[in-house]
């Protein structure tokens, strides 16, 4: 340790035990820390009580993020000395005994699972306005603190990153984002180590690609804590299969973190789904299900939504496709995919609601029944279950009689060019199709969602008369792929990158259409002194990502 | 150096999202135009809504013309649904430079009962 350093911790340390007791200026009990190396670790600055507790520390709970970014600014900034081992055990510990609880986690997992967000319509006005300048405000929600640790972790953030601290804020992150909550006492009151092991169904979506499903085998890893993994997803054409494996710990019981590699080399390709890919999933409470996102760690905006759910004893539905048919259709293929089905499934075995009548059973499996059905052009429009006999899945197809919108996602998006030390930003995009749900208004609550549409995909610059020179900022590909172009023209495009149904029509007669909102910026930029990069659909300061 | 201090100017909102993105250095703000016309579609999004609408020109054909204004969360009392296809609008405000149909919004009206006072 530099010689600075140590002058400095002792002058802190000095400083800390000069100062009255820190928890007399508590009013919420804080967490004990019990773990040998977190105390210390933690303990060389933040002093500890007779109760176990640890300042700072013991007034905190947040997502494996979270405290893997506060462990390595104390790594960096205050030159706390961990290796990489003792880093890894102690943002575990915390994450476990000072984390969330599913439904706190839940809520703000779109951060973790790092997904686009507007955050305006779902989110306290005062904290999206404070926080959400510089990152996503989920990223503040992923922390739990009493009202004096909220206020001096404000007071310090405003000072690093030099803006004014707004009271609004602050007492909307304490009512929102409080210590002591019912879920974290109820979760921590039961809490176990999880018990993942055994078969898995997964069903996966990748935009652009479509659904996938398959299985994982969950074992425990021979060495740690950890859980290693094997899947094998096939695209619903059968057309595809991707085999991976993969590590993966699970925090709190709740808070899964992974990683994994398909076993054929992936191509240059940024959306090749046989890239190594982050996993970021909250199992549920019970441990019978798993939802999150797998996403590649160099480019974040890509990646695979999934669902997982234990493999039953007996059969079981987990996805139909398509997710739509329309009424007065006839001997469409409906594929119903699961898990146990028994042999010798007929059409008298199926059924879909009301308007739709199964002719036939083109092929069955354990796995996957193929049938032909008829929609009568009366069927009542909305979403339904589809049923194998006595297992049923809710809400699995929906009936439309026209696709009423289509909505391109995501509807507003960043991408980047690329430069010297900056890859570029790509976006994939997905043309989903809307029925006008009961209301009979298209663009609100009730609407039904159809699935992807087929559309032709296509650019429109914002204020260019001359839309032949739209390469000069990129290309979107048949697939909705946007490629930002080779060369950084050093400023920024806003582009429409619109969907256009190729079998449908609006009501009025019209092509049926869907934008997308895509500003394509410049790599980097430096503002007052401070060099600024693209993070999914905002510029942070470079440096200060969550990963 | 033109473009640099182009983007930088583009920049201005330093660390905010894409919401508030940009300037409106791509608009003639010297003169103002209005325009009255039949709402084609409203996109309500970041960072910045859009309404798209058909304007009859002097020939009597018809310009698509698109005009841009703040983002949701500054259009208070606004939603997805507050410009229906067949609204009709009249939009003030200042037209794109290179001669595209695009216009920043200052003032609108619409037949709905819509306004927006911009700036």
């Amino acid at each position: 340790m530099p010689g600075a350093t140590v002058l400095a911790a002792a002058a802190l340390t000095l400083f800390t035990l000069a100062a009255p007791p820190f928890a007399s200026a508590q009013p919420e009990a804080g967490i004990p820390v019990t773990d040998p190396l977190v105390r210390a670790k933690c303990g060389t600055c933040h002093a500890a009580d007779d109760r176990g507790r640890i300042e700072r520390v013991s007034w905190a709970r947040a997502t494996p993020e979270g405290w893997q970014a506060a462990t390595k600014r104390m790594i960096v900034e205050n030159a706390v000395a961990v290796t990489p081992i003792e880093a890894r055990a102690i943002v575990g510990y915390l994450s476990a005994k000072h984390g969330l609880a599913p439904e706190e986690a839940r809520p703000v997992m779109y951060a973790a699972e790092r997904r686009v967000r507007d955050e305006s319509q779902t989110l306290n006005g005062a904290i999206v306005a404070a926080c959400g300048k510089c990152h996503q405000a989920a990223r503040a929600l992923m922390w739990r603190r009493p009202a004096a640790d909220w206020t001096r972790f404000v007071e310090r953030h405003a000072t690093r990153y030099r803006f004014t601290p707004d009271a609004k804020a602050v007492a909307a992150l304490t009512e929102a984002a409080p210590l002591q909550t019912r879920e974290w006492n109820a979760w921590s009151a039961t809490a176990r180590p999880p018990a993942l092991a055994g078969q898995w169904l997964v069903t996966a979506h990748i935009p652009g690609r479509g659904n996938f499903h398959g299985d994982m085998t969950v074992e425990p890893a021979s060495d740690g804590d950890a859980f290693v993994t094997r899947t094998r997803l096939r695209s619903v054409d059968g057309n595809t299969t991707l085999d991976r494996t993969g590590r993966s710990v699970v925090y709190g019981g709740t808070a899964w973190r992974g990683r994994s590699s398909a076993s054929n080399a992936a191509t240059a390709a940024p959306d090749d789904p046989a890239n190594d890919m982050q996993e970021v999933l909250l199992i549920a409470s019970d441990g019978s299900k798993a939802e999150g996102r797998w996403f590649r760690g160099q480019y974040q905006e890509l990646g695979i939504d999934v669902k997982m759910q234990r493999a039953p004893a007996g059969p079981v539905l987990i996805l139909v496709d398509p997710p739509s048919l329309k009424a007065g259709s006839n001997a469409g293929r409906l594929r119903v995919i699961g898990h146990g089905f028994a042999t010798g499934v007929t059409a008298a075995d199926l059924s879909a609601g009301p308007g739709v009548r199964v002719r036939r059973v083109v092929s069955s499996t354990a796995d996957e029944i193929v049938a032909e059905v008829d929609v009568a052009p009366d069927a009542p429009p909305g979403r339904r279950a589809v049923a194998v006999r006595s297992s049923a899945l809710e809400n699995a197809l929906a009936i439309y009689d026209r696709i009423d919108d289509v909505k391109v996602l995501p509807d507003s998006s960043l991408a980047s060019f690329g430069s010297e030390g900056y890859t570029r930003g790509y976006q994939q995009f997905e043309a989903i199709g809307y029925h006008r749900g009961p209301d009979g208004k298209r663009r609100t609550a009730d609407d039904v969602e159809l699935g992807p549409v087929d559309v032709t995909w296509s650019m429109e610059v914002f204020y260019e008369v001359d839309q032949t020179r739209r390469d000069r900022v990129g290309t979107v590909s048949a697939a909705g792929f946007f490629t930002p172009a080779a060369v950084n023209p050093g400023i920024n495009s806003d582009v429409w990158v619109i969907a256009t149904a190729k079998h449908e029509q609006g009501a009025d007669g019209r092509p049926l259409v869907g934008k997308g909102y895509l500003v394509v910026t410049v790599p980097t930029y430096t503002f007052d002194g401070r060099v600024y990069v693209r993070d999914l659909d905002r510029w942070i300061e470079e440096g200060s990502s969550p990963r | 150096m033109k473009t640099i201090a182009l983007a930088l100017m583009l920049f201005l909102a330093a660390t905010t999202p894409a919401a508030a993105h940009h300037g409106l250095a791509a608009f003639d703000q010297t003169s103002k135009i209005t325009l009255k016309g039949t709402v084609i579609d409203f996109h309500f999004v970041n960072p910045h809504s859009v309404v798209e609408f058909e304007v009859k020109d002097a020939n009597g054909q018809v310009q698509r013309w698109q005009a841009e204004m703040t983002s949701p969360a500054n259009l208070k009392g606004w939603t997805a649904t507050s410009l229906e296809p067949g609204v009709v609008v009249t939009v003030t405000g200042y037209r794109a430079k290179g001669g595209a149909l695009f216009l920043w919004v200052t003032d609108l009206t619409a037949s709905n009962g819509m306004k927006l006072k911009g700036k």
